[in-house]
């Protein structure tokens, strides 16, 4: 193994200065147009999470859109925001609770790939800073009974909507956006969350936050993924 | 490069992977069952053992598990979620002869409260407490229960770490 990646090293080693050697004598023979060689575009890349589109397709118990957008800041710092509405119902053997509300994240997110000339891909890592303001329906329930001697047990039916509820989060986000087609990115990211404030409905608790998708027992841990489709929208070129 | 999709996975594994949460842990305080302890009439602090057998009022085949003839000096007893009474028959000596004829002295307690559902957790959902509870005896000829006294006033069937009545016999 080792062996291995020493080889793949050396040979990524060889074939990088072969290049720099090519680049080098090309260079000598065109000096004159070299200097726009170095650029790269700049401006505001927009789009959506297909995932989704595609589960608001799919899952009865799901709608939700989301417009993401970054714009580059640097050469490798991009600041980044997504701004959703989601709606979601949580259905366990005796609670049905369906959440639905809005939300806005944004933070930075810095770009880890080295790209070749002309090339704009990015594996990148950042955060998040999320909020999101929702409401939660509880719609049904049935008491849960270790002792089944007197069934049924009791089941209530009217729904009672709990409103103004809200959560903030920090989100660590790792991922990948490439370019398809000229100025088309698609991209897949995960996302780690933690809750640090939460409104909670009373006698109920937040099953579901837009945004921050679901929650946990165990903790104030969640965790999302995005398929993302953007298009790049250049601004100017430094 | 390796390490970001050794990651990717790792996230994709733990947010398909079995979530405990869905389950709801036995252990979990749900639905408490009211508690009651058998106490002699005349030195009414200490517990008393009788022979019962505990059945559903209409239904007398119906008998509530672990209390099939059973010498015991405490029952406990669940609770409907859905109406605020539960009727239950209690017999004392219960004894089935080899013709068929039942003996022992049967009373029928009436179990009145107050419904409370309260939040448990996502798996759990709602449990139910109840509230001001009161213990019916029906009279009846010969009633072997004489007295049933809760611990409290107003006594809430909350948990289940203590008794909640007492029936004086």
């Amino acid at each position: 193994m080792k062996m291995r990646s020493i080889l793949q090293f050396s040979i990524s080693i060889l074939i990088f200065l072969l290049c720099l050697f090519t680049n080098a004598q090309e260079e000598k023979e065109t000096i004159a147009i070299d200097s726009i060689k170095y650029t790269q575009k700049y401006g505001l890349r927009v789009g959506t999470d297909i995932s989704k589109l595609i589960r608001t397709a799919l899952e009865d118990d799901y709608q939700g859109f989301e417009l993401n957008a970054d714009f580059r800041l640097t050469k490798k710092i991009y600041i980044a925001a997504e701004i959703g509405n989601e709606k979601k119902t949580t259905t366990t053997d005796f609670l049905n609770v369906t959440a639905s509300g809005s939300y806005i994240k944004a933070g930075i997110d810095y770009n880890m790939f080295n790209n070749w000339l002309g090339m704009n891909n990015m594996i990148y890592s950042g955060f998040r800073t999320g909020f999101s303001t929702f409401s939660q329906t509880r719609n049904s329930y049935t008491v849960y009974n270790q002792n089944q001697f007197w069934q049924p047990q009791f089941t209530n039916n009217n729904a009672e909507e709990y409103g103004g509820l809200s959560a903030i989060w920090l989100e660590l986000i790792i991922g990948i956006k490439a370019e398809v087609l000229n100025n088309l990115f698609v991209g897949i990211n995960a996302q780690l969350k933690g809750t640090f404030s939460k409104k909670q409905p009373e006698n109920l608790e937040n099953l579901y936050i837009p945004g921050f998708n679901k929650t946990y027992d165990s903790g104030n841990f969640g965790v999302g993924f995005g398929y993302t489709v953007s298009y790049f929208i250049p601004i100017f070129t430094k | 490069m390796k390490k970001i999709i050794t990651l990717l996975l790792l996230f994709i594994a733990i947010s398909f992977s079995c979530e405990r949460d869905d389950l709801c842990d036995e252990d979990t305080p749900t639905t408490p069952s009211l508690i009651v302890e058998f106490r002699d009439v005349i030195l009414v602090e200490n517990p008393k053992n009788v022979s019962i057998r505990v059945e559903d009022v209409d239904d007398s085949t119906r008998v509530l598990t672990n209390y099939d003839d059973v010498t015991e000096d405490q029952m406990i007893l669940p609770l409907k979620t859905d109406v605020d009474e539960t009727k239950y028959r209690v017999y004392k000596n219960y004894n089935v002869a080899t013709d068929g004829t039942i003996t022992g002295n049967p009373d029928v307690i009436t179990i009145q409260y107050r419904r409370k559902e309260i939040y448990v957790s996502r798996a759990c959902g709602f449990k139910t407490i109840f509230e001001n509870v009161e213990i019916i005896i029906e009279p009846d000829t010969d009633n072997w229960m004489d007295f049933a006294a809760p611990i409290n006033d107003n006594q809430s069937v909350l948990n289940e770490n203590e008794i909640h009545f007492t029936i004086l016999h």
